[in-house]
């Protein structure tokens, strides 16, 4: 597939992060059940995510990330040949590991192509759904108050 | 409808102990949700609600001096201004930067062990050369000090460098460029040099004496042309 340049092709699912956060957000004190289910599915129906039925297009369909010069893509990798699944939690996605999901190569080494506003981001790797790993060839990382080390990106 | 809505995407709400972290934060003057993205971060990396809450407790007085001391209600140079204080930056230091970016690279540089003094002199450094230089200060010079130099080479390495008009980022990734770049400054110096005396002898009481052929255009060899 040509690309143009800047342009770079990646095959994740693309989210829908509102949609998302709701979906997966603890619930309120005062939850209702039954309202909120009511409320994502008219939301879903409206932004025609929801659909019964095959839907238009697969989310399986590659995401297109384009470069500005506000926004750049950062490929993100790392060996970790035990692990099943990895994802990157980070200040971009409310250290929402769900998704940023990473894509396993034959080697056992994951990989992850996010766009991220100019300034400063703070990541981490989990692996297997648990297992919070600081990046280890960040060059840069800080302590997250918690008792470990967040990998740090400047752009 | 927009009561369904509303329901539906509420904010998370934290925990009761965190929640009172976040307003026992709120309570002594910071700014609300201040530490809204640390509770999440906490409580997303598996860690108890309580722990999370002593966390957040802990950062609390730290950022209430920040507060004081910068008279900001900015939460990214509040934190910034934090990290720096806790990593050992002084409150003068702190208060003498312009952006939450140059704060942050003052307390990386100085939790990395640079000297306090030689940090503050390399984000000067990098503000007065433009804010792309800030941002990648502190990465250039971890990168740096993992190659092997020690703290006082690297501080000397990228001052060169940002006085050379040099992106610090570019410099971590080929350290070579300070030495081609002064290499070159010093070819140009040296045939601005000679161009100027040139200019002089053959040009008495001319005043204007070319001589500017070193490629970066400030040798315009304006000799005052006292024809010496």
């Amino acid at each position: 597939m040509e690309t143009e340049p800047g342009r770079w092709m990646v095959t994740h699912k693309a989210p829908d992060r509102l949609l998302e956060r709701a979906l997966t957000a603890p619930p309120p004190r005062d939850w209702k059940p039954l309202a909120a289910m009511a409320a994502c599915l008219l939301l879903g129906v409206g932004l025609g995510r929801l659909t019964v039925g095959p839907p238009e297009a697969s989310t399986d369909a590659p995401v297109e990330i384009v470069a500005t010069q506000e926004r750049v893509p950062v490929r993100l990798v790392i060996h970790a040949p035990d692990a099943t699944t990895a994802g990157i939690a980070g200040t971009w996605n409310d250290w929402n590991f769900d998704t940023t999901p990473m894509t396993r190569g034959a080697d056992g080494t994951f990989h992850a192509t996010v766009l991220l506003d100019r300034g400063q981001h703070e990541y981490m790797f989990v692996l297997d759904g648990h297992n919070w790993r600081t990046d280890p060839s960040a060059t840069l990382t800080r302590d997250d108050g918690f008792g470990n080390a967040n990998a740090v990106i400047e752009l | 409808m927009m009561w369904l809505l509303t329901i539906a995407f509420a904010s998370a709400d934290f925990p009761d102990a965190v929640e009172a972290a976040l307003q026992e934060a709120e309570a002594q003057g910071l700014p609300e949700g201040i530490l809204d993205d640390k509770a999440a971060e906490g409580l997303a990396k598996g860690l108890p609600p309580q722990r999370v809450a002593g966390a957040l407790s802990g950062m609390t007085p730290g950022l209430v001096e920040a507060q004081s001391l910068t008279n900001s209600d900015n939460p990214q140079l509040l934190l910034a201004a934090a990290a720096a204080l806790q990593a050992g930056a002084s409150p003068t230091a702190v208060s003498s930067l312009n952006s939450s970016g140059a704060v942050w690279a003052l307390g990386d540089l100085i939790h990395q062990g640079h000297e306090a003094d030689d940090a503050l002199d390399l984000v000067r450094a990098a503000e007065a050369s433009g804010t792309d230089a800030v941002t990648g200060l502190a990465s250039a010079s971890a990168s740096l000090l993992a190659g092997g130099q020690g703290h006082q080479a690297v501080a000397a390495h990228l001052n060169s460098a940002l006085s050379l008009g040099l992106s610090p980022v570019a410099v971590a990734a080929q350290p070579g460029l300070v030495d081609i770049a002064m290499a070159n400054d010093a070819k140009n110096k040296d045939s601005k040099s000679k161009s100027k005396s040139k200019s002089s002898g053959n040009n008495p009481g001319n005043g204007n004496g070319n001589g500017n052929g070193n490629g970066n255009g400030n040798g315009n060899g304006n000799g005052n042309g006292n024809g010496n």
